[in-house]
């Protein structure tokens, strides 16, 4: 009960307070189809973000690759449906579970990579990906895609009336892998998979099993974002190989995570609340400016936001919170072995009490 | 075998281009460890240099080489200093997230530079157009004058950064930091200017290949997407830090490319590249033509 107590009051309480806000939005605030279209699109990019931030923020494995995931999710659902005629959740699930199984598969391959080594070939993984969606055509349609038909309200299909329905059900499944997210990095396992980020081979050294966590982690990790790709697909009904497995949706993904701070439960959650409205709206509202000024003032904005704190926006909590702790007159060496308490797999991360944040 | 001479000539003579700005981005990625994502936008900036050099003022790209090298030297200077350094002094930082920090804030760049042409310039293809049109026939393979020359010029660039690396005390500081980091700051090197000057030197002989590139390829403002990943699998073929690795890369990388392209299909050329890539890394980190062993 004091656990349950301790559990609610450090991120419960917050997450609580924001599940709520969130579930009441379409009723106070937004107001418009088209805001509420944004705020669905950011809810589904943030589980991709936050299945992400398993592997790569919490374990430290740098993905830039995690399109490869979010595009099996989408193309097995779509593909499940078009062409054998399956149920649409059914094809969702399908999705989530090729994306773990192609994981593990490139896990085996990749992991032994360490740091910018494993960035680099998941990328270059997920360009092949994209090359091989484009040139076996009669599988997977080829360059066109594949569009689904639009059936109108039928829940049990994942079709809806209302763009109220997807933005529930983008609502209910962005909380469910927080949920998880936070329960991975609250268990052993997640302190093992932060004890690998702070330092692989000291990890190693106190009996951590460095690949199978990995490999595990990876594969959560595919299964949340292979999720996001599938109610993606269901919510826009077209996937095509550069939406799926493309450059642009690897890194944004990954950047969504860092503007927010990689490792940080809440760091996928800030990121896209801040970056996926921002693109969407300037896609729309911009454009009578010329081609390509959206995107100047998206990069603007990230390059001031990771300039300004290269860890991402959670971090600057870390640094006021340091330069309160100064003027309150604390000695230098008792600031920084505080505050990298609460930094994301830090230097001793190795503390439990780095856990609950 | 007609046609697998002429393959294997295309694939040298654009090889070599790959091997000039792969050299640019080993002295980049080889010594500070930036993984650069902006690299290949740097190609686009020397290309669209040439382009807008010859249509507006009629200067011919081998002359351009001159300004667009000054050009890209200072673009590189600064990316380094303003925001590559700056991960770098942020208090309390790890090295590795500074290294996470580099890699989006590259991103970003990359992301400016090409939709800041697409705004100035349109989506538009671009291309010096009749500039070297001649081609030669030599016992029925076809050799286009443009490529005969861009490679001549790849193959000087190249000597011309070697004896840098080999002769002047800059190179000497720049080889030292790749040898051993901490040894060499020991001795006396200053690892900022170290890096500074290979970024700055980095971005100019890939602004210099897209330059010489241009003209024979068209360009559009994100042309040089397709070339990022070519160069870091060419580094990566070479050996990290190694000049002579990457040019000898990049000439088999084109082989290999145009090879696919031919025998197996053109859509492909960059898949079979890029899992060669991938197997690579996993099997011989160090590189295909180092015996050197690298931890990675």
């Amino acid at each position: 009960m004091t656990r349950l107590r301790k559990v609610l009051t450090s991120t419960g309480w917050l997450g609580l307070i924001v599940a709520v806000l969130v579930a009441s939005l379409p009723y106070w605030f937004i107001q418009t189809q088209f805001l509420l279209s944004v705020c669905t699109v950011a809810l589904i990019f943030m589980t991709a973000s936050i299945g992400w931030n398993i592997i790569s923020g919490f374990g430290g494995q740098i993905s830039f690759g995690h399109s490869i995931f979010f595009g099996l999710g989408a193309y097995t659902a779509a593909l499940f449906q078009n062409r054998l005629n399956g149920n649409a959740w059914v094809g969702v699930l399908l999705g989530m579970v090729v994306a773990a199984v192609v994981a593990v598969l490139l896990g085996l391959l990749t992991l032994r990579l360490r740091g910018i080594f494993f960035a680099l070939a998941t990328f270059a993984l997920t360009l092949t990906f994209a090359i091989l969606a484009t040139h076996f055509q009669s599988f997977t349609g080829g360059a066109v895609g594949v569009t689904l038909p639009i059936l109108g309200n039928d829940p049990a299909q994942f079709s809806f009336d209302n763009k109220l329905g997807y933005y529930y059900i983008a609502l209910i499944f962005a909380a469910a892998s927080f949920i998880v997210a936070w329960l991975i990095l609250r268990s052993r396992f997640g302190l093992q998979l932060r004890a690998i980020r702070a330092d692989q081979d000291a990890a190693k050294a106190c009996g951590v099993l460095a690949t199978r966590v990995k490999l595990i982690a990876l594969a959560l990790s595919a299964v949340v974002t292979g999720l996001a790709g599938g109610i993606y697909l269901e919510y826009i009904r077209f996937i095509d190989p550069n939406s799926a497995f493309g450059a642009n949706l690897a890194t944004q993904i990954a950047v969504i995570a860092f503007v927010g701070g990689s490792g940080y439960l809440w760091g996928p959650v800030i990121g896209a609340a801040i970056l996926v409205p921002l693109q969407q709206i300037l896609n729309s509202g911009l454009s009578t400016f010329p081609a390509g000024f959206n995107l100047v003032v998206y990069a603007v904005v990230v390059l001031a936001i990771l300039w300004f704190e290269p860890r991402g926006l959670l971090a600057l909590r870390r640094r006021f919170s340091s330069r309160k702790r100064r003027a309150k007159g604390d000695s230098p060496d008792a600031e920084s072995s505080a505050t990298d308490d609460t930094s994301p797999g830090s230097d001793n991360g190795l503390t439990t009490s780095g856990v609950d944040r | 075998m007609q046609q697998l001479i002429q393959t294997l000539m295309s694939g040298i003579l654009v090889g070599g281009l790959y091997g000039v700005f792969s050299s640019g981005l080993t002295l980049i990625f080889g010594i500070t460890r930036v993984i650069n994502f902006a690299h290949g936008d740097f190609v686009t900036l020397g290309m669209f240099g040439a382009v807008l050099l010859f249509t507006s003022l009629g200067i011919n790209p081998l002359i351009s080489i001159i300004p667009v090298a000054i050009g890209t030297f200072i673009i590189g200077a600064l990316i380094y200093s303003v925001i590559i350094r700056r991960t770098l002094v942020v208090k309390g930082i790890t090295a590795i997230d500074a290294q996470h920090g580099q890699l989006v804030l590259t991103l970003a760049v990359s992301i400016l530079i090409s939709n800041s042409l697409l705004m100035l310039f349109g989506p538009s293809s671009r291309s010096v157009s009749g500039f070297l049109g001649h081609s030669y026939n030599i016992a029925g393979i076809y050799l286009s004058e443009a490529r005969l020359v861009s490679f001549i010029v790849a193959v000087v660039l190249f000597l011309l950064l070697y004896l840098a690396l080999q002769r002047t005390l800059y190179g000497k500081a720049i080889r030292a930091t790749v040898d051993d980091r901490d040894m060499a700051s020991m001795v006396g090197i200053n690892p900022n200017r170290v890096f500074l000057l290979s970024f700055s030197v980095g971005t100019m002989l890939t602004g210099i290949a897209g330059c010489v590139l241009a003209m024979y390829y068209p360009v559009t403002p994100t042309t040089g997407q397709q070339f990022l990943v070519i160069a870091f699998v060419t580094v990566v073929m070479g050996g990290l830090g190694d000049i002579v690795g990457a040019f000898v890369a990049g000439i088999v990388v084109g082989i290999i490319q145009q090879l696919t392209a031919v025998y197996v299909a053109i859509d492909l050329q960059n898949a079979g590249l890029f899992v060669a890539f991938v197997l690579i890394l996993v099997f011989r980190p160090q590189g295909i033509l180092s015996r050197k062993r690298v931890g990675i």
